[in-house]
């Protein structure tokens, strides 16, 4: 059975199959390929999920040596798209999750958290989102690891419950409860600092 | 109202996650409490902005270490970007086009901390910073891409990144006498006249080698 609409090589399965073969058998090219395509999103996961850019680059960097240390043995259980953001989450877990400073829970803390601004018609909404941008990349570099992961790769990179279940190797439930606890934590953090 | 909704139930919410039952059941709650509907709003604006945050271009550096075809190479002309037809056609532009070229390599390499070997008795404090630095393996064309990860040192020859050495130990200093003989084999080194300090793979051992000037002083009062 052939089928009569051709698939773009380069978006399946196969495809990244034949990358790793690539890769395994020593063709160098298949590296590069891997970069070329993942690069950015590698960099922009590292850079959400660091505290600084100078960490995001190191990161970066640690996260393609171990995809090309690895990446003979990816074995298509998933694409390679998500294994590679499983290998950067993994990478920056156990690089920063151990230096993040202690966070006092949540509950302690719920229902103080509502002074976050609303949007609105405000002349001055550029400027003020430029601002909230950077309070909002503070924040962040302050929520826990387990929980800044799943809500950036739900509203940053713009993932299923599903394909993070996958990533971070956790039930769909869980993905769900760190979401909540991730933005919970951010909306406090804003509403705190405005 | 005193009970409230659960921060899942409405993060759940934001991202159309409820299943019908649950979502009537929230959405009746909502109607009637204010404090949930504000903490809905801030969670619905916290995922909005942070959709929003901008992405940002792979940066160069990260190019210029990970992506090959770049190979950097030390006493030899750096491969520069390939020029367009129009410019290889205008001679005049060529030496100008050499210049460019070796300012962005220079400027490159200075973003990435080259020299990367502090001068100093001990091994970097945080070896998983990038290194670069000249340590031709086996005796293998020098390269100028290394790669330190956890203690260990990885190299690149031609475009392909292997693993060189185990975990890392602090060089010992290069004697007077070795450093006459590193630098008689290899001249691409004392050709750099820097003034950072070397590290090399000089007969399966690691040493600091000091390429400035004043290094060779010792050298001078040992031959007296």
């Amino acid at each position: 059975v052939s089928l009569s609409v051709p698939v773009p090589l380069e978006r399946t399965a196969d495809a990244d199959l034949e990358l790793a073969r690539r890769h395994l058998a020593g063709d160098e090219t298949a590296f590069e390929e891997v970069y070329r395509r993942h690069s950015e999103l590698v960099y922009n996961l590292c850079r959400r999920l660091a505290p600084s850019a100078a960490d995001a680059l190191d990161l970066a960097q640690d996260v393609f040596l171990r995809i090309h240390r690895h990446l003979g043995r990816f074995a298509g259980r998933s694409t390679l798209k998500t294994w590679i953001y499983r290998v950067a989450v993994n990478q920056c877990r156990s690089r920063l999750g151990r230096r993040l400073p202690p966070t006092e829970p949540l509950e302690d803390r719920l229902g103080r958290g509502d002074r976050w601004p609303a949007p609105g018609p405000d002349p001055e909404q550029d400027a003020a989102r430029a601002e909230q941008g950077r309070r909002l990349e503070e924040a962040l570099a302050r929520v826990p690891m387990r929980f800044r992961a799943a809500v950036v790769l739900r509203d940053v990179e713009g993932l299923s419950y599903e394909e993070i279940a996958g990533i971070l190797g956790v039930p769909s439930g869980t993905v769900r409860s760190r979401i909540a606890r991730g933005r919970e934590a951010l909306r406090i953090a804003l509403g705190e600092s405005a | 109202m005193s009970v409230h909704l659960a921060v899942d139930w409405l993060s759940a919410h934001v991202d159309g996650a409820l299943g019908p039952a649950d979502r009537r059941r929230a959405d009746a709650h909502l109607a009637e409490c204010a404090e949930c509907r504000t903490r809905l709003e801030g969670l619905r604006v916290v995922a909005a902005a942070l959709g929003d945050l901008p992405r940002e271009a792979t940066p160069r550096a990260l190019d210029l270490v990970v992506a090959p075809r770049r190979p950097l190479r030390l006493g030899r002309p750096a491969a520069g970007p390939r020029r367009p037809p129009a410019l290889a056609a205008t001679p005049l532009l060529v030496p100008f086009a050499g210049i460019v070229a070796i300012t962005v390599i220079l400027l490159a390499l200075a973003a990435l901390r080259l020299p990367g070997w502090p001068a100093g008795d001990s091994a970097p404090s945080a070896p998983r910073k990038l290194d670069l630095r000249a340590m031709p393996p086996d005796g293998g064309a020098p390269t100028l891409a290394w790669w330190r990860v956890d203690g260990r040192l990885f190299g690149r020859t031609g475009s392909l990144w292997r693993e060189v050495e185990g975990p890392a130990k602090p060089p010992r200093p290069a004697s007077p006498a070795e450093r006459r003989a590193i630098l008689a084999a290899r001249p691409e080194l004392a050709a750099l006249r820097s003034t950072a300090t070397w590290e090399v793979v000089w007969k399966g051992e690691r040493l600091r080698l000091e390429l400035a000037a004043s290094a060779a002083a010792p050298e001078a009062q040992e031959e007296r």
